[in-house]
C-alpha cells in the first residue's frame, strides 16, 4: 500500500483486527470469534471523505466504533495525526475524544428523552471544560443548531418534539458543537425519507466544507456513497476487497464483489434498466463466525476456481489508489468475462 | 442575540409553552385516565385524614370509654368502640397512619437498596454483577412466612423490625428490574454517544441511566406500597407483625377471626377492611396508569 | 386497451381517531388493478401506502381505525361491506400479503412445512400428507436449496433472504389472484434483494398474479412495476405508467422525490430537495397537503385540495398546477 501514503494523512488505520469472542459451555469459554473486522487498512486525508459500503454483517459498523475505541480493539493500530489512538491512557483518551466524533444511525435511540436539546448538545463542552459557564454554554450551542438547520428557540424543547430528520440534525449538532477534525458517520441518512435523506446529506456536506471535516461515511446504500465519498472501500466478510477513488470504484471495478453490488443496486434510470444485465449472487452472505478458506467470496463469486478457496488473495495495487484482493485482478487465474 | 436572551429568559420563566419535558408528557398522560385520578383524590383524602383526624380527635388511643363497651356507631363514637371501649373512628385513623408509614419507609428503604446495588450491578457488570446478584438470588430463595417468624420471635415486633425485615427481604426484585433496564439502556446509542463525547462515568450513571430508569422505579414502587400494606397487614393479622396496643389496619381486622365478630360487630373489621381495599386498589389503579403513561407501548 | 380490472379501490376513508386528532391515513384513494400487471405504491412513511393495503385485506384494527367510507371491489364483491366469512375466504386464497419483516409473520414455534401446509388445508380440500407434498413443492419453486431438508427447519434457522422466500412460498401456495407485497426486501442486502426481486417476477409470470408492490425505494419500484401511483399525506398525488412516470413526472411532489433520491448517475455538489419536513397527519396543511414544500405553490393550492383527474390516458395527478397546464395545452 506504498502508493497510498501520502504526507497529510489525517488518520491511518493499520492492520485493525476485531474479533468478538462467542462464549458458551459451562465455564463460559471462548468457542469461537465473530471475525467482524479482520486487518482492515486504509487512510484519510485531511478534508476527504472515505466512504464505506459494504451488506448487513462485513463489518463496517465494527469498524468506526473500533476506529474510535468505543470497543477495544483486538490487534492492529489507528493513528490520528500521528497519535497512536490505542496507546493513549484515560485522560488522554478523554481529550482526544473532542477531536473524532461519531453519529449513529437511529435518530430515535441516539438522543436520551429525558434532557432538553439544549443540555444534549452541551453537556460535552462543560464536560470538557470548553465554556466557561451556561451562558456561555448555551450561546454555542443556539450557534450550533443554527448552523445544523434549526431554530433557536427549539433549544429547549425535548427530543419527541421533533421528527426524525430534526432528531438527525441535534445529533449533528452535538457532534460538531465540539469542533471535531474526523467524524465517523454510520449510516447516517438510512433511516430517513427520501425526501429528508438528501437534506441532512446537504447538510453533512456544508458543514465538511465550512468546517474542514474528514468523514467516514458508513453506509449500504451505494448511490448516497457515490454521491458524498472521495475514496471508497468496499468491505467483505470483515475485509476490505476493493479500496480506490470514487471514479476507479464506481467507473471501473475490479472486484467481482463489487461488479455485483453495483449491478445489484436498483436504479430509476430507464436507459440502464432497458440495456442492463444483472448480475445476481447465488447464495446468502456466509456467517462471520467461519468465513470460507482462501478467498471469503469464493462461495458467491461467479468467476471462482479450484484456487480460489485455498490461497487467501492478496491485495493487489491495479491502478495508483486502487487496490484490489482478488486473483483475477493479481493474475493467479484468467477467467473470460 | 437580544432574541436568543429573549429564549433563554422565556425558558427561565416557563413561559415557554412549546416546551413538554417528559415528566410534563407523562402528567398529561396520566390525566387522561379518569379513573387513576379519582384514585390519586382518594389516596390523598386518605392520607390527610390518617395526618389529621388523631389531631383532632377528642379521643385518644389509649383512652378507654368503659360505660359505652363495644358500642354500635354513634354520634359521639363515629366508628363505635371496641370490646374495651376504645374509639374506633380514632384509632382507625391512627392505625392508617401506621400502615401506611411502615408501606412508605419498606418501599423507600427497598428502592435506595435496589437502585444501588441494580446500577452498579447493570453498570459495571462482570464480577459486580455476578456477586450482587447471587446474593439476590440468595434473598429471594428465604420463604417469607418462615423468616417472618423467626425475626419475630428472635426480635421484639416493634414497627422498626418489620420496616428492615419487609425491607431487606423484597430489595432483589427492584436490583433486578434496575439491573435489566440498565443492560439495556447501557446498549442504546446515546450511551455511546455519551462514550463518544467523553461523558464521565458518573454522569452517565446518574443523568443518563437513571433518569431513564426512574419511571419504572415510581411504577413499581406504587405498586410496591399496595403490595406492602397487603403484607403487613396479613401478617399483622396473623399476629407476626405489629401487636396490639399498636393499631394497625392489620390488626384492627383480627377480631373478624371470630365468626360472632363477624356476624354481629361489623364496625370492628368494616372500616378498616374497606380501608385496606381502598388504598391497596387505589394504589393498584394508580400505578397502572403510571406504567401506560410512562410506557405508551404497554397499552393494550 | 386495457382488460376488466380485477380490483377496484373506489374513494377508500380509512381514518385513526386518536387522542390528538383524526388521522386520515387514507383519504379518499380510488385506483384499479388490472390483470397480470404490478402496480408500485410508492411514498414516504406515514404517506397511507401500507393502510391502503392493509384496508384490502381488511387488516386495519379497528378501533383505533376506522373504515370511513368507500367501497373495494373484487371479484363482484365489495369487500368493505362482505361477511367475516367472505373475507376469510379471500384473504390468503385469492389475495395473499408479504410484509417486510418475515420473522413476525412466520410463528417461530413451527416448523416451516407445517406452517405453509396449514395455509393451504385452510382453504382447499386436501389431507395433511398432500398438503405436506405441496409446500415442499413450493419451497422448491422459491429456489430454496435442499427444500426437503428446510422443510423440516424452523424460521429462527433460516437468514432473512430465506424467510423471505417462505413468506412468498406461503403467500403464493393458494394461487392468488393479487399479491400484496409490502416493503418485502426493504430489510434485506442488496445483493439479497435482487434475487428476491427476480424470484417475483419470474413467478409473478408463472402464476399470472397481479401484484400491488409497496415500497419507498425509487430504484425497486422502477425496475418491478407496470404502472406506479405516488402517494403523499394519505392521497394519491400521481398515477402513471411506469416508465412515463420516471420520465417526465408532472407532480412536483413526484418530481421533488426524483431530483432528491441521489442515483447513479447524479453530479453535482449538492443534491436538490424538497424543503421541510413531512407533515404531522393529524394537522394537516390546509388546501393541498404539499402546498408549504412546493416551489410552485400557487394561492388556490393553500385553499382548495386538488382531486385526482385524468391528465391523459395513462396519466392521473392531483395537482393544481398541472391542471392549469393541461388547460393551456388544450386550447
Amino acid at each position: 500500500m506504498s502508493d497510498t501514503t501520502k504526507q497529510d494523512a489525517l488518520l491511518r488505520v493499520d492492520n485493525l483486527v476485531k474479533h468478538f469472542p462467542i462464549r458458551g459451555g459451562l465455564f463460559k469459554q471462548v468457542k469461537a470469534h465473530v471475525r467482524a473486522v479482520d486487518h482492515v487498512s486504509f487512510e484519510i486525508e485531511r478534508g476527504k471523505v472515505l466512504g464505506i459500503v459494504g451488506e448487513s454483517g462485513c463489518g463496517k459498523t465494527t469498524l468506526g466504533r473500533t476506529m474510535l475505541r468505543l470497543t477495544p480493539p483486538t490487534d492492529g493500530k489507528v493513528y490520528f495525526k500521528d497519535i497512536d489512538v490505542f496507546a493513549q491512557n484515560k485522560e488522554e483518551m478523554h481529550k482526544l475524544r473532542t477531536k473524532m466524533q461519531i453519529i449513529f444511525q437511529d435518530p430515535y435511540s441516539s438522543l436520551n428523552p429525558r434532557l432538553p436539546v439544549s443540555e444534549i448538545i452541551g453537556e460535552a463542552l462543560m464536560q470538557h471544560k470548553l465554556v466557561e459557564n451556561k451562558t456561555e454554554m448555551m450561546d454555542r450551542v443556539m450557534d450550533i443548531i443554527e448552523k445544523c438547520g434549526l431554530f433557536p428557540e427549539q433549544a429547549f424543547r425535548y427530543p419527541h418534539q421533533f421528527s426524525g430528520g430534526q432528531r438527525q440534525r441535534i445529533c449533528i449538532a452535538r457532534a460538531l458543537v465540539l469542533n471535531p477534525e474526523f467524524v465517523v458517520c454510520d449510516e447516517t441518512v438510512s433511516a430517513l425519507d427520501v425526501s429528508i435523506q438528501s437534506q441532512i446529506i446537504n447538510l453533512l456536506k456544508e458543514m465538511q466544507e465550512e468546517l474542514g471535516l474528514t468523514y467516514l461515511f458508513i453506509s449500504h446504500d451505494l448511490s448516497v456513497i457515490r454521491f458524498i465519498s472521495d475514496q471508497v472501500g468496499v468491505m467483505y466478510l470483515g475485509e476490505i476487497v476493493e479500496y480506490g477513488d470514487k471514479k476507479q470504484i464506481f467507473d471501473t471495478p475490479r472486484h467481482p464483489y463489487t461488479e455485483a453490488l453495483l449491478s445489484a443496486a436498483p436504479s430509476f434510470d430507464f436507459e440502464k434498466i432497458r440495456t442492463h444485465k444483472r448480475i445476481i449472487l447465488a447464495g446468502d452472505i456466509p456467517s462471520p463466525v467461519n468465513p470460507p478458506s482462501g478467498c471469503r467470496f469464493h462461495t458467491r463469486c461467479p468467476y471462482a476456481q479450484p484456487l480460489c478457496a485455498e490461497e487467501v488473495p492478496e491485495d493487489t495495487v491495479v491502478e495508483p489508489g486502487h487496490r484490489v484482493r482478488c486473483h483475477i485482478a493479481s493474475g493467479k487465474i484468467t477467467v473470460n468475462r | 442575540m437580544s432574541t436568543r436572551t429573549d429564549i433563554v429568559n422565556r425558558r427561565l420563566l416557563k413561559k415557554d409553552k412549546n416546551v413538554e419535558s417528559f415528566w410534563a408528557n407523562v402528567f398529561k398522560q396520566f390525566k387522561r385516565n379518569k379513573l387513576a385520578v379519582v384514585s390519586t383524590y382518594i389516596v390523598l383524602a386518605i392520607v390527610l385524614a390518617c395526618i389529621i383526624v388523631p389531631m383532632v380527635s377528642p379521643y385518644s388511643l389509649e383512652q378507654t370509654d368503659t360505660a359505652n363497651r363495644a358500642q354500635a356507631p354513634s354520634r359521639s363514637h363515629w366508628l363505635g368502640t371496641d370490646n374495651i371501649g376504645r374509639d374506633l373512628f380514632t384509632r382507625l385513623f391512627i392505625g392508617g397512619r401506621i400502615s401506611l408509614g411502615i408501606a412508605l419507609a419498606v418501599v423507600t428503604l427497598e428502592c435506595i437498596i435496589g437502585i444501588v446495588l441494580g446500577t452498579l450491578a447493570g453498570y459495571y457488570g462482570g464480577i459486580v454483577d455476578g456477586i450482587i446478584m447471587r446474593i439476590s438470588d440468595i434473598f429471594l430463595c428465604f420463604p417469607f412466612l418462615i423468616i417472618c417468624i423467626v425475626i419475630v420471635s428472635i426480635f421484639s415486633s416493634g414497627p422498626a423490625t418489620l420496616i428492615l425485615t419487609l425491607s431487606i427481604l423484597s430489595w432483589p426484585s427492584i436490583a433486578r428490574i434496575v439491573r435489566a433496564q440498565i443492560l439495556s439502556l447501557r446498549e442504546l446509542e446515546y450511551m455511546e454517544a455519551c462514550e463518544a463525547l467523553g461523558i464521565s462515568d458518573f454522569k452517565r450513571m446518574f443523568r443518563h441511566l437513571l433518569p431513564n430508569v426512574m419511571a419504572y422505579i415510581i411504577v413499581y414502587a406504587t405498586l410496591g406500597i399496595a403490595a406492602t400494606i397487603l403484607t403487613e397487614t396479613s401478617l399483622s393479622f396473623l399476629g407476626l407483625g405489629i401487636r396490639f396496643p399498636i393499631p394497625t389496619w392489620g390488626n384492627l381486622i383480627q377480631p373478624a377471626r371470630e365468626l360472632v365478630v363477624i356476624q354481629k360487630y361489623w364496625w370492628y373489621w368494616m372500616p378498616s377492611g374497606i380501608a385496606i381495599f381502598l388504598t391497596v386498589m387505589c394504589c393498584n389503579i394508580i400505578g397502572d396508569a403510571l406504567r401506560d403513561a410512562v410506557d405508551p407501548k404497554m397499552k393494550r | 386497451m386495457r382488460k376488466q380490472p380485477i380490483l377496484q379501490v373506489k374513494n377508500l376513508k380509512t381514518y385513526f381517531h386518536t387522542d390528538s386528532g383524526t388521522v386520515k391515513a387514507a383519504d379518499d384513494v380510488s385506483f384499479d388493478v388490472y390483470p397480470e400487471e404490478t402496480l408500485g405504491i410508492v411514498g414516504e412513511s406515514g404517506c397511507g401506502k401500507s393502510i391502503t393495503c392493509m384496508s384490502i385485506m381488511q387488516l386495519v384494527e379497528t378501533p383505533p381505525g376506522k373504515y370511513e367510507g368507500g367501497e373495494i371491489l373484487f371479484d363482484g364483491i365489495d369487500i368493505m361491506k362482505a361477511s367475516k366469512r367472505q373475507i376469510m375466504d379471500i384473504r390468503g386464497n385469492q389475495i395473499s400479503m408479504i410484509f417486510q419483516e418475515p420473522m413476525t409473520s412466520l410463528n417461530p414455534v413451527f416448523r416451516v412445512a407445517d406452517q405453509i401446509a396449514e395455509a393451504i388445508m385452510v382453504h382447499q380440500n386436501v389431507n395433511k400428507k398432500d398438503a405436506e407434498e405441496q409446500a415442499v413443492d413450493m419451497l422448491r419453486k422459491v429456489g430454496i436449496p435442499n427444500p426437503e431438508r428446510v422443510a423440516r427447519d424452523f424460521p429462527f434457522a433460516l437468514s432473512g433472504g430465506m424467510r423471505q422466500r417462505v413468506m412468498i412460498a406461503m403467500a403464493l401456495a393458494c394461487k392468488p389472484k393479487i399479491l400484496i407485497a409490502d416493503e418485502p426486501t426493504t430489510a434485506l442486502d442488496v445483493t439479497i434483494q435482487a434475487q428476491v426481486l427476480q424470484l417475483m417476477n419470474d413467478l409473478k409470470d408463472d402464476y399470472q398474479t397481479s401484484v400491488i408492490f409497496i415500497t419507498h425505494d425509487l430504484g425497486v419500484i422502477a425496475e418491478m412495476s407496470d404502472r406506479v401511483m405516488v402517494m403523499y399525506a394519505g392521497k394519491i398525488v400521481e398515477l402513471a405508467d411506469v416508465e412515463e412516470l420516471f420520465t417526465t413526472p408532472k407532480h412536483p411532489y413526484t418530481i421533488g422525490l426524483m431530483k432528491s433520491k441521489p442515483d447513479m448517475s447524479t453530479t453535482g455538489d449538492r443534491l436538490t430537495v424538497i424543503q421541510g419536513n413531512v407533515p404531522n397527519l393529524n394537522r394537516l396543511p390546509s388546501g393541498c397537503a404539499f402546498h408549504p414544500r412546493c416551489p410552485y405553490v400557487m394561492d388556490i393550492c393553500k385553499e382548495e385540495t386538488p382531486d385526482l383527474r385524468d391528465i391523459s390516458a395513462t396519466r392521473k395527478a392531483a395537482c393544481w398546477k398541472v391542471f392549469q397546464e393541461k388547460e393551456v395545452s388544450y386550447e
